[in-house]
């Protein structure tokens, strides 16, 4: 009868530990998501900067700097940080955007006198500083979501995942643009 | 047994002096060849600042192995005849004092040989410094703006802050190195760190550090605290991930996961700084220095670098060979090369990121 107990207590013990842990990585998403909205954030108060300089030279890419305000204004709207879909859809607004200003940041070599611009070059150095904070707060990202998802898929895991809350979190994959070859052709 | 090791050499050292041919001066080529990429120009800068010195310093060396040699002869017959009369010593201490005291006598001797050798080598000693003081700095201002002293002020205490110092009783200090190289202000002085460990008679001491400590400065300012330390293991990461104010930092890096482990206050930052590439090239330091594990820490605006080392840096050639500072500039600029490859490899120098 004792032993029986202690089986009992010893099963509870080990699934409070795996909640505890299910809990421990849904708040490690969140935080980890909250680091890339700050980025994100800081690229997008760039953006007005770099788009007023850039409207004096780049007349002929109008479409490009009219897309990249539309993209702003998508990727600010608030969204939902507990609903995976809401989370894959601010993503991908903040992806569309990414490669928009990426388009946008190579168009700027085709204008010498826009390329030479003190402001712009800072604004450039500036734009650099922050897609290397925005892919460092992807990899905490998606760390974070590769524990969740591991924790929530494996038995009893997914179990537990209902008493926690916790669902399958879509992961911060680069965008399309950036995993295709580079063609040194374009640039020569 | 590093001591044991330490004494069998300077006593072969101290031997060495009885070599007739040892007091005879040399011809001395003078001229530096310039073998290594890191050595060009180094000629031109060889017959500027050194090749004058060398007559000097060559007659300096032969008057301070005759000194050396004449106090051998002075102090060797007494380090022969202790042994000799130690058993006889033995029984008269015995005798009025008791076998408990005996530590004394063993103290007493150990302090008499200690002495003698300090009697022998002393003129020695204030060559090979007066090398460092008076030769190492024409040397290294090779580089540019860099300063050379061969003590320090600095003390491994003030990086307490970085976690990565071990608890030590006891600090020697030393080559004190401190300049720019490609706008990067580097810091580097050589230290032997030791924790004091008693016994029920007696106290010891065990070197838990060996090596350089270097600052870098860094182009940008951290908010946060990242270091990267050695893996100990389960039970030793363990311990530190429990009992330390920062967090745990999983990295992507396979390779780079089995050597380092990371903690940091700011998981981005952490991430920012420690790219896949500065990974590959804090992996490819490490082997560069002998496969040792380096240890880091970014704080405000710095780079904390540990580098430990089974041989002192920064010493100069053998007295008993000629003088002409070619052995002493080949092994500065090698062992300075190799600390400006930390700023090449991680490509400190450059403004954006790592």
């Amino acid at each position: 009868m004792e032993i029986f107990f202690g089986i009992i207590i010893l099963v509870f013990v080990l699934l409070y530990f795996l909640y505890a842990r299910i809990i421990r990585n849904k708040n490690n998403v969140l935080e980890a998501l909250a680091g890339i909205d700050v980025q994100l954030k800081n690229r997008s108060n760039l953006i007005p900067n770099v788009l007023t300089i850039a409207k004096k030279f780049m007349t002929h890419e109008k479409d490009l700097l009219e897309n990249v305000t539309k993209l702003r204004t998508r990727e600010s709207e608030g969204y939902d940080q507990t609903d995976p879909t809401s989370i894959k859809e601010h993503i991908s607004a903040a992806t569309a955007l990414g490669s928009e200003l990426g388009k946008m940041m190579i168009s700027v070599e085709a204008y010498p006198d826009l390329k030479s611009d003190e402001t712009m070059i800072k604004a450039q150095l500036t734009y650099n500083e922050v897609e290397a904070k925005i892919a460092a707060a992807r990899r905490f990202y998606n760390s974070a979501v590769a524990q969740l998802n591991n924790s929530i898929e494996i038995f009893p895991g997914s179990i537990l995942a209902r008493y926690a809350n916790a669902q399958i979190m879509p992961f911060y994959e680069a965008d399309e643009a950036s995993k295709q070859p580079i063609s040194a052709g374009k640039f020569l | 047994m590093s001591f044991i090791f330490s004494v069998v050499v300077s006593f072969f050292s101290v031997l060495r002096l009885f070599n007739p041919y040892l007091l005879k001066s040399k011809p001395i080529g003078n001229s530096f060849e310039e073998i290594e990429p890191y050595e060009k120009g180094f000629e031109n800068h060889y017959k500027k600042y050194l090749r004058d010195k060398v007559v000097k310093f060559e007659e300096e060396r032969i008057k301070a192995l005759k000194m050396a040699r004449r106090n051998a002869f002075i102090a060797l017959p007494i380090m022969l005849i202790i042994p000799f009369g130690a058993p006889y010593l033995f029984s008269i201490w015995i005798a009025n004092f008791g076998n408990d005291s005996l530590d004394f006598l063993f103290f007493g001797i150990l302090i008499i040989y200690s002495f003698l050798f300090w009697f022998v080598t002393s003129s020695m000693t204030l060559y090979q410094e007066s090398i460092k003081s008076d030769i190492f700095p024409n040397i290294l201002n090779f580089f540019g703006d860099f300063q050379y002293n061969h003590e320090t002020q600095k003390s491994a205490g003030s990086f307490e802050y970085s976690g990565l110092i071990p608890n030590f009783n006891r600090e020697t200090s030393e080559d004190h190195i401190s300049g720019k190289y490609k706008g990067v202000s580097i810091d580097l002085f050589e230290t032997e760190l030791e924790q004091k460990r008693r016994t029920n008679k007696s106290s010891y001491y065990v070197t838990v550090f060996k090596g350089i400590l270097i600052t870098l400065s860094m182009n940008k300012k951290f908010t946060g605290k990242t270091v990267v330390r050695k893996d100990r293991g389960v039970i030793g990461n363990w311990f530190r991930k429990t009992f330390s104010s920062l967090k745990n930092v999983k990295l992507e890096d396979p390779n780079f996961e089995k050597m380092f482990e990371i903690y940091s206050d700011d998981q981005v930052e952490a991430r920012y700084l420690l790219t896949v590439t500065f990974m590959e090239r804090l992996n490819e330091l490490a082997e560069i220095f002998g496969g040792k594990t380096i240890q880091c820490c970014f704080f405000k605006t710095e780079l904390f670098i540990m580098v430990p080392l089974k041989k002192d840096m920064f010493e100069p050639g053998s007295i008993f060979e000629p003088e002409d500072f070619i052995d002493d500039s080949k092994s500065l600029l090698k062992e300075l090369n190799l600390i400006f490859s930390i700023v090449d490899i991680l490509k400190l120098n450059m403004r954006t990121n790592l």
